[in-house]
Order: structure tokens, then C-alpha cells, then sequence
């Protein structure tokens, strides 16, 4: 990283630095809550009652991965899962890859890039807060998930495995770096934040909303394959598959095409 | 050449500015002097043709050629929740050149911005405030070339004679100066060459001295009693004013003696020369007389 890259990160960092530490402990707190939740549930037996009143038909509809959610490791797995925080965390990405857009706007790119500092170190900054600012949110929600077994976690035998919480930590990391990198992409070519982080956000809720309808209607499945949430299912992993490498490099391979998309056209056009 | 669609912005620019000038860059809102210093800096791209600073590219080397810059942006954009001192710290950090602190310091205290202003968020700030802190950004690593996009406005009168200063110490340790105005009082005080750019197009270039030669000179003529009227055949260097019963304005090019010839016989009581200004001389461009 060159000087100039490194100024920029740390200039930057001390910009997101409160709402990725707002998000990260508000959402480590939450894995916490969850495992306290679900050992209630457990403790009550409400796992067992909840899957006994679902129909047969509904059962069958979702196969294997309904029961996984009716289990401590679903509850546990929610917050790497759940729409709500998939969003926010989502928006906290488009937030940070969008900042190349608004320093466009309010002229502090013309100050930054007046002087002899490549266009591309202001890429690579936004990239490394992407990364870095993503990975602590994941991490910290790791650590509460950690701390939450550690304080209320079943029995060692239907303990879900530390490998299990890691997996989920790095598959949310992976959509969250799809994201950035096509948030990126169309922030390097806006001219407004505005516009920008509202593209963004339209494309990851109308992507999201198709990966949901595919998984109810077939017709809707070939367009999924163009959402980056068709590549993310972490119930897979709560029920005991593997890592998907495929769907794990499908999504770094469109963050990492997007960002470089986003260099160049950062690199060409007119500021 | 720039163009922004149909917009051709710069259309016809070709001058050069000589180390160790103050170039004063002219032309009415919208002539493409912003334009133009932004496709220095690199942050607009020439639909055709380059530029050059210090012997570098301004696009192929344009790293090196922005190593040399301080550069004044007509909009100022610093971050509102940032401090002052902030804001010219990271600055600073992404000049080449090292920032000494006593230097900065200096700078700040010819601006007038104290530690309480420096220690304050940007959004508190004045416009004015914003470009003494942008001009201190400017000047701060001692750049040989300055590019200040009409650094004067919105600074009070006090502040627009310490930036005049700050100026002409810069000229004085041999820095260029690349300066766009519309401000002319300011432009005629400060720049030894100027060029006028209207519509995108470079419609004089001239060192401010023979630019004031080229002047025209109001001369107002007061008689001792009423007098017809001007005799119809003037010298063609003559231009009719005003003309009153005791009293005529006309407007001499290059030297006044036709006018005193023309005054042969005239009861004359007092014959009143205004110097030149680069102001007739601009104003006439930019009305497109000349």
C-alpha cells in the first residue's frame, strides 16, 4: 500500500469507524440474544412442538432445512441469515463503497486528487474499508456467537462446531464483498452519493426478492442465478454440508470482477 | 479541446506560462477557465490536444506533474464534520512534499485562522473561512506551481490583501502562478501576463504593461462657453463619448495628440486624461468589440 493509499485508509476509517463498530457490537450482541433464545427454546422443548404443527406438504416443501431452523444451530445461525440484518449489512457496505461518489460531489476528490495521488489508491482505500470494515462486523458477530455457546450452550454433544459459526461468519463476508465491489463499481461512476447507494440498494432488494421467489417458484430460478444471494445459504451449512467453493468463488470472483470494473472506470472518467 | 456533449467548454487554447510568472487567467462565467485548470489537475480528460506542466504531461505523467501543484478550487469541498486542522492534516499527508508544521503555522496565522478556528468542524465555517484554510492547503508544501481558480472570492478586503502578500512572497521565491479571475482591479495588481479566454477560445494573451498600452484613454474636455458640436471628420483613433454644450468625453487610442490638434481654436478650459485600465480593455473583449 503506498503512502497516499494509506493516509486515504486512515482518513477513511476514521469516518466509518462509528457506524462499523455501532453495527459490529449491535450485532454481536444480537448472536448473544440469540443463543439465549435458543437454548429456551430447547430448554422447553418448543423445537419439537413448533415442527409438529407444521403440515406435511410445508415439510416437504422445504425438505431438510426447516427442520435445521427449528433446531439451537438454526436459531443460533439466524443473525448470519436473517433478511434484516442481510440488509443492513448490505447498506453498510453500499454506505462505505459509495464514498468515492460523494467525495465527487462535495469536491473533495478535486483536493485529494489536485495532488500527486493516483485515482486508483482512491479504489484500492475504498476496497481495503470494504474488506476491513465488513470482516469486523462478521467477526464481532462471530465472537458474540462464541461468547453466547460459551454462556448458555447446550451440552458439548449437541454443541453446533466452532468450524460451523466460522463457515457462517465467512460465507456472509463473501456476499458482503459481492456487494461491495458492485456497490463500488457504481459508485466509481456516479456523480452523486445519492444516486448511487440508491441504485445499489434497489439492485440488492430487487436481487434479493428474486432469490426469494425462486425458492418458491420454479420460473423465477433461472433469474436467480443473476442474484448474489443465490450463492449464500447458510442453512445448507447448519444442516451439514460442506463450504460450496463454487458458490463461495462465484461471489469473490463477481466482487473482485466488479472492483476491478470500478478501477477503470474510475481510472477514465472525468471527475 | 474539451466537450461535455454538444458543450465544447475550451475550444481553441494554446498559450504558454513562463516559470516564475503570475498568469492571470481571464473570462466571464462560464469560459472555460475552471475547465481548463481542471483538465491540468487531470480531473477533466481533453477530448484533444495536452498540456504540460514543468516539462510533464499533464495526462501520460500526470503523478509527477501534480507533485509540483498547490491548487486553490473555486468550490471548496472539505468534509463539514472534519476540523480545520484536520482537514490540512490529511492534505498534508498526500502532498509529496513534506509539510513542515512551522510553515503551516505561518501560513495560518497570515490567514488569520487561529488554533480555535483550525480546532473547529469545517461546517461552522464562513465561506471565507473555508478558502483561507483552502489557500493555506495551496501553499503548505511550497508547491513551484499554483493553480488558484478565483482564490479572492468571498475573502474580505483584509484577508484579500494578505493573500495578495502570500502571493507575492510565492513570486518572489520564483513560484508560478497560474490565477483565474474575473476580478480585474485584482488581476491588473498582481499578474504579469494575462490571458482572456470568452467562449473557450484564448482571445488575447499579453504582458499586463503592453495590455494597458493598448488601452484606450477617456479624455474629457471642459470649455470656457458653449461650442457646436465635434467636427465630423476626427481622426479615426478618436471615439465620441459624450458630448454636452461646454463639455465633450471621447475615448483616445494610442497617443492624445489628434485630440489636442482637434482642439485648435476652441475656447478649452481644462482637458482632464484618464490613465488606461485593463478593465476598458477586457470589457471591450468580453462585449466583443475587438
Amino acid at each position: 500500500m503506498t503512502r497516499e493509499t494509506a493516509a486515504l485508509v486512515r482518513h477513511s476509517a476514521r469516518r466509518f469507524r462509528a457506524p462499523v463498530a455501532i453495527a459490529a457490537a449491535a450485532l454481536g450482541a444480537f448472536q448473544v440474544l440469540l443463543c439465549l433464545a435458543a437454548r429456551e427454546l430447547q430448554r422447553e422443548g418448543m423445537f419439537q412442538q413448533i415442527l409438529g404443527l407444521i403440515p406435511p406438504f410445508a415439510r416437504e416443501l422445504f425438505g431438510p432445512v426447516l427442520v435445521s431452523m427449528m433446531s439451537f444451530p438454526g436459531i443460533m445461525a439466524l443473525g448470519y441469515y436473517h433478511v434484516a440484518i442481510v440488509a443492513v449489512l448490505v447498506g453498510l457496505v453500499i454506505a462505505i463503497a459509495t464514498e468515492p461518489a460523494g467525495e465527487v460531489e462535495t469536491g473533495f476528490a478535486d483536493l485529494v486528487l489536485a495532488r500527486a495521488v493516483p485515482r486508483g489508491a482512491v479504489m484500492t482505500r475504498s476496497i481495503v474499508l470494504l474488506a476491513g470494515g465488513a470482516a469486523c462486523v462478521v467477526a464481532a458477530m462471530a465472537v458474540g456467537t462464541f461468547f453466547g455457546l460459551w454462556l448458555v450452550g447446550p451440552a458439548e454433544a449437541s454443541k453446533p462446531a466452532s468450524s460451523l459459526v466460522w463457515k457462517l461468519a465467512f460465507s456472509l463476508w463473501c456476499v458482503l464483498a459481492c456487494w461491495g465491489g458492485v456497490s463500488l463499481a457504481i459508485g466509481a461512476a456516479a456523480r452523486r452519493r445519492a444516486v448511487a447507494a440508491s441504485m445499489a440498494g434497489s439492485a440488492a432488494a430487487a436481487l434479493m426478492l428474486v432469490d426469494y421467489l425462486a425458492r418458491f417458484w420454479k420460473p423465477a430460478r433461472g433469474a436467480a442465478r443473476l442474484s448474489p444471494f443465490h450463492y449464500y445459504n447458510p442453512l445448507d451449512l447448519v444442516i451439514g454440508k460442506p463450504l460450496p467453493l463454487g458458490d463461495i468463488a462465484v461471489l469473490l470472483g463477481t466482487g473482485a470482477a466488479t472492483a476491478a470494473l470500478a478501477y477503470l472506470v474510475f481510472a477514465r472518467r472525468d471527475l | 479541446m474539451k466537450r461535455f456533449g454538444r458543450l465544447v467548454a475550451v475550444r481553441a487554447l494554446d498559450l504558454q506560462v513562463e516559470p516564475g510568472q503570475v498568469f492571470g487567467f481571464l473570462g466571464q462565467n462560464g469560459a472555460g477557465k475552471t475547465t481548463t485548470i481542471r483538465m491540468l489537475l487531470d480531473l477533466l480528460r481533453p477530448t484533444a490536444g495536452r498540456a504540460e506542466i514543468l516539462g510533464h504531461d499533464c495526462q501520460a505523467d500526470g503523478l509527477a506533474a501534480r507533485a509540483l501543484v498547490g491548487y486553490m478550487p473555486g468550490e471548496i469541498g472539505f468534509y463539514r464534520d472534519m476540523t480545520g486542522r484536520r482537514a490540512l492534516g490529511v492534505l498534508a499527508e498526500l502532498a509529496r512534499g513534506a509539510v513542515r508544521a512551522d510553515r503551516q503555522r505561518e501560513l495560518c496565522e497570515r490567514m488569520a485562522l487561529d488554533d480555535a478556528d483550525l480546532d473547529r468542524p469545517i461546517r461552522e465555517y464562513s465561506t471565507g473561512m473555508k478558502r483561507k484554510l483552502a489557500a493555506v492547503a495551496a501553499f503548505q508544501h511550497d508547491p513551484p506551481v499554483l493553480l488558484l481558480d478565483e482564490p479572492t472570492e468571498g475573502l474580505d478586503p483584509l484577508m484579500q490583501e494578505a493573500f495578495y502578500e502570500l502571493l507575492a512572497d510565492a513570486r518572489a521565491g520564483g513560484t508560478t502562478v497560474f490565477l483565474s479571475s474575473h476580478v480585474l482591479s485584482e488581476v491588473d495588481r498582481v499578474c504579469d501576463r494575462i490571458g482572456l479566454l470568452r467562449a473557450g477560445e484564448l482571445v488575447l494573451t499579453a504582458p499586463i504593461g503592453e495590455v494597458r498600452r493598448t488601452a484606450p484613454r477617456l479624455v474629457r474636455v471642459t470649455f470656457r462657453r458653449p461650442v457646436a458640436g465635434p467636427p465630423s471628420a476626427w481622426p479615426p483613433s478618436i471615439e465620441i463619448v459624450e458630448v454636452a454644450a461646454a463639455r465633450w468625453i471621447v475615448r483616445a487610442y494610442g497617443s492624445i495628440g489628434p485630440v489636442v490638434e482637434s482642439l485648435g481654436g476652441l475656447p478649452v478650459a481644462d482637458l482632464e486624461v484618464r490613465e488606461p485600465r485593463l478593465e476598458d480593455v477586457v470589457m471591450a473583449y468580453y462585449r466583443g468589440q475587438q
